[in-house]
């Protein structure tokens, strides 16, 4: 009696959703919550997404669908965006995004000056710029996150350095 | 000018060039000045958006989002192969309450956790330009985690306890493989790890967890179920029991915490050997 007890018990347990879940979170939690932050430029913002983000994780983990990391990337990204442009519109009369909550307190003064130059540009351009110079991402792999051509990517690459170059330049 | 700013352009995008274009423009780079400084300058840029992905998320999501996930029990690929019904989620109101609540548990086992550890270092490692650094249990991103495990190119031992698991296969001893979780394609080691055929596990870690059975099994990446321990399949007419510190064990074995000189026994039977125990001197 006590075996089959044993095995009913073990039989139930297989790799859960909440299990696939945890895994995720330790694997992507920390960099998909950088990446927000430079997205969305705020860290509320951005704690939010991320939440959102994994519990919809958990959504499709436990119907059965398969989740991994691009899959976060592009959810994670439409949640930044969505937030970023609700967020435009409602401070259309500021001429930043973002404001005090930008930076992670104890960031040094040009780690600040860097986020302060990416929030004056466009979120397309800084998420390629985060995503080739931070993430280390090839065009292809951020074409295929981004759905677009690698030339396009390329291209905004391109355009989206010489602007960073030149906001960089003006607040330092 | 116009020539160097297409070549700028191409150095922006060097790793996705093909590999005689990446030469071509090397080449390039080696006799041209200008376009050197132009190599050093964007080296200085990428050094400056370092930072940006050293940065912690807060404490509190990770709980909360465990939190208002559905209780274990639903299991993501069941035998039968069904999946469960899509669970009903809690509004965010619900998730903010969960999030302050969590957060609290989360302060409170932190105050306790720093109290067990005073004077232990919590190191940690992080290798290579992307590795996670601040978050608590960073570890390098070419090895995955396994639950809470991680995966380090160098050994960490703030925290080193021993486990250990026998397993029994009609009575006789079914081997513990030596480098279970030496993980070669990542050149990592997992924190859960066999380094010989005692069925000594080395739990080292760069702060306390509490691993799993199940965990240890998925490192080993060999199921723990009803039809089969590991790599031996039960036969008809065998069960399983288990022991943990020479008691019967009523649970699920999955579920079994490795802590120090936790002692683990599964027989695969019949018969079923009794609990022999681990003489654990010099661990």
């Amino acid at each position: 009696m006590m075996a089959r007890d044993h095995v009913e018990v073990v039989a139930e347990h297989e790799y859960t959703a909440k299990d696939r879940l945890t895994d995720l979170m330790n694997q992507y939690e920390q960099p998909l919550y950088a990446y927000l932050l430079v997205l969305a430029g705020d860290r509320e913002v951005a704690a939010d997404c991320l939440q959102e983000t994994f519990l919809r994780a958990y959504q499709n983990l436990a119907r059965g669908k398969p989740v991994n990391g691009q899959w976060l990337y592009k959810v994670a990204r439409h949640r930044g965006i969505d937030e970023h442009n609700r967020r435009h519109k409602a401070q259309a009369a500021t001429d930043a995004l973002g404001g005090a909550s930008v930076g992670i307190p104890g960031e040094s003064a040009q780690t600040l000056a860097v986020r302060a130059a990416l929030s004056r540009l466009s979120v397309s351009d800084r998420e390629v710029l985060y995503l080739s110079r931070v993430d280390g991402l090839k065009a292809p792999e951020i074409a295929a996150m981004l759905g677009i051509r690698p030339g396009a990517v390329r291209a905004r690459l391109h355009r989206a350095h010489a602007r960073f170059r030149q906001m960089y330049g003006e607040q330092s | 000018m116009t020539l160097h700013r297409r070549f700028e352009h191409l150095l922006l995008v060097r790793d996705s060039l093909s590999p005689d274009d990446r030469r071509r423009l090397d080449r390039h780079v080696s006799e041209c000045p200008d376009c050197r400084e132009s190599v050093a300058q964007l080296q200085r840029e990428k050094a400056l958006f370092q930072p940006l992905g050293n940065v912690t998320p807060p404490s509190g999501i990770r709980q909360a989002v465990l939190a208002a996930s559905p209780a274990e029990g639903s299991s993501w690929r069941t035998r039968a192969g069904r999946f469960p019904p899509r669970p009903s989620w809690p509004s965010s109101k619900t998730v903010s309450r969960i999030l302050g609540a969590a957060t609290i548990v989360a302060a409170a086992g932190w105050f306790v956790f720093a109290a067990l550890t005073q004077g232990q270092q919590t190191s940690r490692v992080g290798v290579g330009p992307s590795a996670r650094q601040g978050h608590p249990g960073a570890a390098v991103p070419g090895g995955p985690f396994v639950g809470q495990v991680g995966c380090n190119h160098n050994e960490q031992i703030t925290y080193h306890v021993h486990a250990h698991l026998s397993v029994y296969d009609a009575g006789k001893p079914v081997t513990i493989p030596a480098y279970i979780g030496f993980n070669f394609n990542h050149d990592c080691l997992y924190w859960l790890h066999t380094h010989d055929t005692s069925g000594v596990i080395h739990i080292e870690s760069p702060r306390a967890i509490r691993p799993t059975l199940g965990t240890f099994f998925r490192v080993w990446r060999k199921p723990l179920t009803a039809g089969r321990v590991g790599p031996t399949h039960l036969r008809p007419g065998q069960s399983v029991k288990v022991y943990v510190d020479q008691k019967p064990y009523f649970g699920n074995p999955s579920r079994i915490v490795l802590g120090r000189h936790t002692d683990v026994q599964i027989d695969i039977g019949p018969p079923f050997p009794p609990p022999r125990g681990f003489d654990y001197r010099g661990l």
